[in-house]
């Protein structure tokens, strides 16, 4: 399942990025300059393994808020 | 230097996975799929330059189906991109 984070953080989101890019499931992460801090690129096995990603995100220094975006699956036949 | 386009759509008919299949064969783009969320879809994108991304932007916005997209591109480090902290109290 594939799974997009974008997370609002206090400063330093260029550390935050580089601070999550070695977390389970984590494909790539970014800072940008918009309505969030973070974009963070995640493939997860399920929901277990998201809800351990997302806590393990917010108990980083900085982070305000998080928003996951989660990937509609493809439906067979479609 | 990458980049993320939320997409919106002009409608969900139960056929979105199409446009992001399509989106997926645009050269530059490294992942694109439908979400559930704020956003209708998400298409990962990894150009050169500048000129690259708005190529790639520009494809996937003339895609059939797209209303809108909100570019989001990677901060790059220099210098004088510092910027002022978000307060420490918030109530998003």
């Amino acid at each position: 399942m594939k799974a997009c984070i974008l997370v609002a953080v206090r400063d330093h989101p260029r550390r935050i990025a580089e601070s999550t890019a070695h977390f389970p499931g984590v494909v790539d992460a970014f800072p940008v300059r918009k309505r969030m801090e973070v974009v963070i690129r995640a493939e997860v096995r399920g929901m277990a393994h998201l809800a351990e990603l997302l806590d393990r995100l917010s108990g980083l220094e900085g982070i305000i808020v998080s928003e996951t975006l989660l990937e509609i699956p493809q439906v067979v036949g479609r | 230097m990458r980049g993320v386009l939320f997409v919106t759509e002009r409608q969900r008919l139960g056929h979105a996975g199409r446009l992001y299949r399509k989106a997926r064969k645009i050269r530059g783009v490294v992942d694109a799929y439908p979400c559930l969320g704020r956003y209708d879809g998400l298409v990962f994108i990894e150009a050169p330059d500048a000129d690259h991304l708005n190529a790639v932007v520009v494809a996937v916005s003339r895609l059939p189906g797209v209303f809108s997209t909100d570019l989001h591109v990677e901060e790059r480090e220099t210098k004088s991109s510092s910027r002022p902290a978000r307060p420490r109290a918030s109530n998003r």
